[in-house]
């Protein structure tokens, strides 16, 4: 195991050189640059040209691209041209309430997704079940944003139980932490539940349906550990695939959500970034995510091996 | 009989209640000091820096930090504000300006002329008004620590105008920063205003606390000079990109005030007692901007002919909605803007005639070649404008590319004039024609213009005390800006800011200020 988690860690080498160099291709072969962002609209093309050579934005692509990789390498993802700090504290600094929203999106979706999609397959084909899926459907289907708008209007504007918009850190206190994270964190795993729920109905059924199921309510063993005891641990290996690829399209989603929310996360963080063609900051917060996403699959695939004696590595 | 007997019941009752809660109650109209101001911005600043950015979401914080030798007051007319005032020499080549007495940076450092003269210079070489300005500056010298003189080699009466310009302002920074930050934008956000700079947490809040040590002017002029009193503690800005987020945090009392809602919101706004709907009409005109540079609109006749294939109203209509949020005007300048103000031009503008301006086609010898119109859907309004310019210029027999963008590649592909013929923008208000934005030989669109150039060196050497032969030359710039259509006017679009009962003190401008304003949380 150790061996195949080392083989795994040494691929991430080549994805993420070949993430940053198509990152920074990318972010520089499309039109747009800063120097025109900070000065706005008003400004005249002379000193558009002014603010780039002051930037350093006038040398040729190459340049800048032996500079950033030399500088990647060394562990430094350079500074921000907008922040004013360097894009690891930048990176850091909106960790916090991404990693908070997508840990409480995922633990409110698993809560009630599990639970509920275990029960739909035992009742399978009953009300509940069609209710279920409706539900399921209707999960998967709707935007985040939609979502997350109606959230305020019920839970922050008609009943004043949430702030509108805005984040806590935990260290101004945990109710008002958990206060500005409850209504993205919903909106946010609203979809994933849908996800998960229909992903753990499935794999129920499927296990429900096993030779091992029916000797254990032929021995008499009641339904309710049979579920809990039999199935649900054979329905969690398909079940937690779904988790591991979802968590990290969590991120994805989290964009959305930190925008609509006005979350100072890693979502708001590359929005913004983009939309000033804030270069460093771009290249910087691809790599982390293409980082994320590697290492939470690799973390799926060795909870294979715990959750299941069958797999080994 | 009996209504009287209930009458008297209620009055008993309901008047020393009333007069508990008038006496309990806090006075609104009574100013009160402390708390925080709470804003809900659409936008985050790129940079705090006033005189780098022409951008609107710097100004609206930077305003409340730094200040400048003059500034426009509440009618748009410049008046002292650092400055105690200002001399000119009979000839008009040389000013001499005077400091208030006891003028302070936020670090504490008294202001001095040798900070002025620095702040000056990187304005010059910095700032599109400032480096139309230094082409008549011969030189700065102190003449003393609290008074400056600057020599002109050429008499140009609009110094002290473009001095106030609130568009890449000439702010007063300490010396050793100005030199520091050189034409980059500034890190260390030194000003003079009565609030300071306190602390900006990315995508999250920037913070600004009262400076406790302000110098304040006394007279009531209003605007960005004249008496301002910090009531607050602090003003907080929240970047809220989604508008129906601002106008939900203000309508619960989570913001104060919410900035830029579109037009759309308007009636929910109306529906709510707690709130207060500002309708900003000195806010921005819509321009149809022309490559003069390059390609088929380098022949005034086919910008005329766009000029007549438009029919304002409906372009108005699609970029800012309901008829409150609009105006079909002519002007160069707002009609709020007395002294600048001219109607010139309104027998052409908002006059759609296609018979003309098919022949206008004609006689250009226009051949088909594809238009190239670039909007973005960054800003609502600006697609929405390129949704009806396009069937309005192809009725006239233009053939059309439609491009859209988003809005930092529409400001990358603008400054290449292969790449357009036409893009869509706002301006917003100008307080001198010096400063028009598009009137700059290099702003994108490329305008070179004898006749203008003759009218702005006029108006140069105009004394601004010529009110009648300003009013003239004004109306002359305006007749070039009809006649040679470097731009097409579409029509003055306002802005909606919301606030709710905690904001008092609060008087609309063309950005929003929170001197002289109070909160009652």
């Amino acid at each position: 195991m150790a061996r195949y988690a080392a083989g795994r860690v040494l691929a991430l080498v080549p994805v993420l050189a070949v993430v940053g160099v198509t990152v920074f291709l990318l972010i520089h072969l499309i039109p747009g640059d800063p120097a025109s962002v900070i000065l706005g609209s008003d400004a005249s093309q002379a000193q558009v040209a002014q603010l780039r050579t002051a930037l350093g934005l006038d040398r040729p692509l190459y340049v800048q691209f032996v500079f950033w990789f030399e500088h990647v390498l060394r562990g430094d993802l350079g500074s921000s041209i907008f922040l004013r700090q360097p894009v690891t504290r930048a990176i850091w600094d909106h960790l916090g309430p991404t990693a908070s929203l997508t840990a409480l999106a995922e633990a409110l979706a698993l809560a009630v997704a599990v639970p509920s999609g275990i029960l739909a397959a035992w009742k399978r084909n009953t009300r509940f079940d069609q209710g279920f899926m409706m539900l399921v459907l209707l999960g998967v289907s709707i935007p985040s944003f939609w979502t997350g708008l109606n959230l305020i209007a019920l839970f922050a504007v008609a009943v004043r139980l949430f702030p509108v918009a805005g984040y806590v850190s935990p260290l101004a206190g945990v109710g008002p932490w958990l206060a500005s994270l409850i209504l993205p964190a919903v909106a946010l795993g609203f979809t994933q539940a849908g996800l998960v729920a229909r992903m753990a109905r499935d794999a129920t059924i499927d296990v429900l349906a096993e030779d091992y199921i029916r000797t254990a309510r032929s021995k008499g063993v009641r339904e309710p550990r049979v579920l809990a005891r039999h199935a649900f641990r054979n329905a969690l290996i398909p079940t937690m695939t779904v988790v591991g690829t979802s968590l990290a399209n969590l991120l994805s989603g989290a964009v959305v959500v930190e925008t609509v929310f006005v979350l100072p996360g890693i979502g708001n963080l590359i929005v913004q970034s983009i939309s000033r063609r804030d270069y460093p900051v771009i290249e910087g917060v691809v790599l982390f995510v293409a980082l994320v996403y590697v290492v939470v699959n690799l973390g799926v695939d060795l909870l294979y091996a715990a959750l299941d004696p069958r797999i080994t590595y | 009989m009996r209504t009287s007997a209930v009458a008297r019941i209620l009055a008993g009752c309901v008047v020393p209640l009333l007069m508990w809660c008038a006496s309990g109650a806090p006075a609104s109209g009574q100013a009160q000091t402390g708390g925080a101001i709470r804003v809900a911005t659409n936008a985050e600043p790129t940079t705090f820096d006033w005189m780098s950015s022409t951008a609107t979401a710097t100004r609206l914080v930077a305003w409340h930090v730094f200040e400048g030798l003059f500034a426009i007051d509440q009618q748009y007319e410049v008046r002292p504000l650092l400055a105690q005032g200002y001399t000119v020499s009979e000839d008009g080549l040389r000013y001499t300006i005077k400091l208030r007495a006891g003028l302070k940076f936020h670090n504490g450092q008294p202001v001095t002329a040798d900070d002025v003269i620095a702040s000056l210079a990187r304005w010059g070489k910095l700032s599109g008004g400032g480096q139309e300005t230094f082409k008549y500056v011969k030189g700065m010298r102190a003449v003393d620590p609290g008074t400056v003189e600057i020599a002109l080699s050429a008499p140009f009466t609009p110094l002290i105008t473009s001095l106030g310009d609130p568009k890449q302002s000439a702010i007063i920074v300490p010396k050793a920063i100005a030199e520091r930050a050189g034409l980059k934008p500034l890190e260390e956000l030194v000003g003079t205003g009565p609030y300071i700079f306190k602390k900006w947490t990315p995508g999250q809040e920037i913070v600004l606390a009262r400076n406790p040590a302000y110098a304040s002017r006394t007279e009531n002029w209003g605007g960005i000079t004249g008496r301002k009193v910090a009531y607050a503690d602090e003003i907080h800005f929240f970047p809220v990109t989604d508008p129906q987020v601002r106008l939900a945090g203000v309508s619960t009392g989570q913001y104060d005030l919410a900035l830029e809602l579109p037009p759309d919101l308007y009636a929910k706004v109306t529906a709510n007692r707690r709130l207060t709907a500002d309708i900003v009409k000195v806010f921005s005109w819509t321009g149809v901007v022309f490559n003069k540079a390059h390609g088929p609109f380098t022949d005034v006749r086919l910008r005329q002919a766009v000029l007549y294939a438009m029919k304002n109203a409906d372009l108005m209509a699609a970029a800012a909605g309901p008829k409150a949020f609009w105006q079909l005007d002519p002007g160069l300048f707002f009609p709020e803007q007395h002294d600048v103000y001219s109607r010139a031009g309104a027998d052409v503008y908002d006059h759609q005639n296609l018979d003309k301006a098919r022949s206008l086609l004609r006689e250009a010898g226009y051949k088909g070649q594809k238009i190239v119109v670039m909007s973005t859907k960054d800003y609502t309004w600006n697609n929405n404008t390129a949704q009806v310019l396009v069937p309005e210029m192809q009725a006239a027999g233009f053939i059309v590319d439609s491009q859209v963008y988003d809005w930092p590649t529409l400001l990358s592909r603008r400054t290449k004039p292969e790449m357009f013929d036409i893009f869509l923008t706002g301006f917003s208000p100008s307080i001198d024609p010096t400063g028009v934005i598009f009137f700059g030989k290099t702003w994108p669109g490329w305008y070179k213009s004898e006749a203008l150039d003759q009218a702005l060196a006029q108006w140069g050497r105009t004394p601004v005390t010529a009110l009648e032969a300003r009013r003239k030359i004004m109306d002359q710039i305006q007749t070039v800006f009809y006649t040679e259509v470097p731009v097409a006017k579409v029509g003055n679009q306002f802005g909606l800011e919301v606030y709710n009962d905690h904001l008092h003190g609060y008087t609309g401008y063309f950005d929003v200020r929170f001197w002289n304003t109070w909160v009652t949380h």
